[in-house]
């Protein structure tokens, strides 16, 4: 059905629409359709991913599918799932289905699934607004009763979690007939003669007003705004309450296991934490990094298994295709058995979080950040501007990493690889902390040569730990008699070959790392982050050595 | 996307009839629905409510840059658009002729809304010229109502014959018996006859005075007669259309 922009007029409570009809009963007849009422369920994924890619996708559930007031009405027990732009304007892609999915991936093979997966990924749908509607049809007719423009009455209700519905307003909506644009002309022009305002907000909108909702508004992203010359103890204590933020904003997820992310997430923030307390040194009491590190240690810990099973059964299906098409059925009971783990590991865990131990060490923390910032003596960098605090940490990071690239060669341990992996992420997270101090774009670039770096890192470590653990499954399957020769066949082959892809990593190690360590990067690094002493010292080194010579 | 054409080369069995209420049939299950009126004698856009014309005529139409975006009325019902007919129209052989691939220029029109609509339904004169050759080569489907006499199965293997004569495999050919009238031996005979041989769609439309009805009251069956044995036997034929593809 094609539809104009603001086709949308607003009805004043009370407003009868009455006069409206008798003015454009003069030149048209009217004739009342039948009243439909339907329910639609917009989705999304917790961080918004269809609305900031610019689309909607809404399930509608039609009650009624004949438009003539002389039909029955028709039950159907099918939602039509409409994905679009969010203003409506344009559709992307139509489905009918008995249920929405959860995942793209659990969509039947269509136009939607393909436009859905590469956005959603392994986030799950979830339903952010129910809107109720009632609609009144009104058909306006000419000399041969036919349509030449549809009106519709719509009162649209927000349904909330216990179905109490909220009247949003009322308003007529203008629909045109293909072809009869003159009627539909004289029909708004006779709407703006009765004073009606065009609604510029959709109904949506509306109901994210009433709701409070905030379209957009997770982002496992920092994206904090601090200033060069705050004190560092109070800049560091924005940084931990966004991390809390963020990890109270995914426990629900995490503990209903919603989609794997909320985990994904809830860790991140927990690693961050753990970070700041460790790489931002001397801001915070000594005391209170003391006691909330081993704490935050054991919080990231509990949440180890499940991640761990999570990442194998994200990645399942490229571990099935790593494999001859003949031996990839002897795959399944490995899929069985991370299934039956996942689901004790999450069990235990979703316990753990709601466990006094977890209540009380967020609240602690809370009361932690919540307290009043003083600069002690004591701490030596809480009272200084946090620019001169983030500089110093960063460089620091940023020459342990370097040193310790340089290093690495051909023959050095694999554990050393792991040791500069994890230096490599402590550099990032404070480059991630103290991002908005810096120039954005030249901060941004800075992050993105690190990030290019921490990939082949992270390949030769995600390798290596892939085949410990499928080590470790495989006796644990035959303890539990659940693998059969031909399964621990099939898994050898697995370990093989990434065994193999972890050597061809490495191989590659070097190269990466000198991109990384080239003087246009390291004069980047340089310019941003070293501290501003060291500079004048050296300036001023440069000048005596100019000057003695 | 399909192309549906309901022909016959005789006039006068229900074509038009089941055109108009297979695509409404269509667009009520939800289908973006085009029903293209060929026929000069415009019954199906009399059916709609709307003009027989369209601007500039089929001269216009024919011309190599028009386009039949700007020529398309919406009816009456929701996700059902109509192509109207054209007095013109009776002259689309001539004009036919003129161009260069004369039995593609139905399709070479269509081609441009095939985004936009899930059926396209083409309501076809009762001629076997180059308008239709046209529409052979433009539909995928051809619904051909056949009323259960003689003179109307022998059209039907006219058609038949014409078809794999002119190399036209890409279509498939789905009659169904119309108008039946279950008082007449011959008709009962004639059905009966053909069963075994499975070359008809089950679904019969029987002689009803709702669909006659169709004239007095200018929409489709199941809009004013929705629980008639009319309305439902053209709903189970356009099932069993779709199951047939």
């Amino acid at each position: 059905m094609a539809t104009l922009p603001n086709n949308l007029f607003k009805l004043e409570e009370g407003q009868d629409p009455a006069a409206l009809w008798e003015q454009i009963n003069v030149h048209y007849d009217l004739e009342k359709s039948i009243t439909q009422t339907h329910d639609s369920i917009c989705y999304d994924s917790f961080d918004w991913r269809l609305f900031l890619q610019g689309w909607q996708l809404t399930a509608h559930n039609k009650k009624t599918a004949y438009e003539s007031g002389q039909n029955t009405a028709q039950q159907t027990e099918c939602w039509s799932i409409i994905l679009e732009s969010v203003d409506g304007q344009q559709q992307y892609a139509r489905q009918s289905l008995k249920q929405v999915p959860t995942f793209a991936w659990d969509f039947p093979d269509s136009l939607l699934k393909t436009q859905l997966q590469p956005i959603l990924e392994m986030r799950a749908l979830l339903a952010h607004t129910h809107l109720h509607w009632v609609v009144q049809t009104w058909k306006v007719l000419d000399d041969e009763q036919k349509t030449v423009v549809r009106l519709q009455l719509e009162t649209v209700y927000v349904v909330g979690e216990n179905s109490e519905h909220t009247c949003l307003g009322q308003a007529l909506r203008v629909l045109p007939v293909r072809g009869y644009t003159k009627a539909l002309q004289r029909v708004l022009q006779i709407i703006q003669a009765q004073a009606l305002e065009t609604e510029q907000k959709s109904w949506l909108e509306l109901a994210w007003r009433q709701t409070q909702q905030q379209p957009g508004s997770y982002s496992s992203k920092l994206n904090l705004q601090l200033k060069p010359d705050m004190p560092a103890n109070i800049a560091t204590k924005i940084i931990l309450q966004r991390l809390l933020d963020t990890m109270q904003e995914n426990e629900a997820g995490t503990r209903q296991n919603l989609d794997s992310e909320f985990l994904h997430d809830f860790r991140v923030a927990i690693r961050r934490t753990r970070s700041v307390l460790s790489q931002v040194k001397g801001v915070l009491p000594k005391t209170t990094v003391t006691r909330f590190k081993p704490q935050f240690a054991w919080l990231g810990s509990v949440t180890t298994p499940t991640r761990d099973l999570d990442v194998y059964l994200l990645d399942f299906d490229k571990y099935h295709a790593m494999l001859p098409a003949q031996v990839q059925p002897d795959l399944a009971p490995l899929l069985h058995f991370l299934q039956q783990h996942h689901r004790q590991a999450q069990q235990k865990m979703a316990k753990t979080l709601v466990s006094k131990t977890y209540q009380k060490l967020i609240q602690e923390w809370q009361q932690f950040i919540h307290s009043p910032s003083r600069a002690h003596p004591q701490i030596p960098n809480s009272g200084r501007p946090v620019i001169e605090v983030a500089n110093e940490n960063i460089w620091k990071a940023y020459r342990k990493v370097l040193k310790a690239g340089k290093r690495i060669n051909d023959d050095t341990p694999v554990v050393a690889l792991h040791e500069l992996r994890k230096d490599c992420k402590k550099l990032r997270y404070l480059m991630e902390f103290f991002q908005s101090l810096y120039p954005k774009d030249r901060a941004m670039r800075s992050i993105k040569i690190l990030k290019d770096f921490q990939n082949i890192l992270g390949d030769i470590q995600d390798y290596f730990v892939q085949v410990e653990h499928l080590q470790s499954f495989a006796e644990q399957m035959v303890e539990e008699g659940t693998g059969s020769s031909r399964t621990l066949l099939a898994m050898g082959v697995l370990v093989g070959h990434l065994l193999d892809l972890e050597q061809q990593a490495r191989t590659r190690f070097t190269e990466r790392f000198e991109i990384f360590a080239q003087e246009t990067n390291r004069h980047r690094f340089a310019e941003l982050f070293k501290p501003q002493k060291a500079k004048i010292t050296k300036v001023i080194t440069k000048a005596t050595q100019a000057g003695g010579a | 996307m399909k192309i549906i054409a309901s022909y016959s080369i005789k006039g006068g069995v229900g074509k038009t009839s089941t055109a108009v209420n297979l695509a409404w049939q269509a667009a009520q299950e939800g289908a973006n629905t085009l029903i293209w009126d060929l026929d000069p004698q415009a019954a199906a856009s009399f059916y709609f409510r709307i003009k027989p014309k369209i601007k500039g005529g089929t001269k216009k139409l024919l011309k190599p840059k028009s386009v039949l975006d700007n020529l398309i009325k919406g009816t009456d019902y929701l996700n059902l658009d109509l192509l109207p007919a054209d007095f013109s129209y009776r002259h689309m052989e001539l004009g036919l002729n003129e161009q260069k691939h004369p039995t593609q220029q139905l399709l070479r029109l269509l081609r441009p809304l095939t985004q936009e609509y899930d059926y396209i339904f083409l309501d076809c004169p009762p001629t076997l010229t180059l308008v239709s050759e046209n529409i052979f080569q433009a539909a995928d489907i051809m619904i051909c109502p056949v009323i259960p006499t003689t003179l109307s199965l022998r059209t039907l293997q006219q058609l038949e014959d014409f078809c794999n004569d002119n190399n036209l495999k890409h279509l498939s050919i789905l009659p169904f018996f119309s108008m039946v009238d279950r008082r007449k031996k011959m008709h009962q005979q004639i059905i009966e006859t053909f069963k075994p041989q499975g070359l008809f769609l089950n679904q019969q439309i029987a002689y009803a005075s709702d669909i006659e009805k169709m004239g007095l009251r200018r929409a489709a069956v199941g809009d004013y007669a929705a629980s008639s044995q009319a309305a439902k036997s053209y709903q189970s034929l356009w099932q069993e259309i779709q199951q047939r593809w």
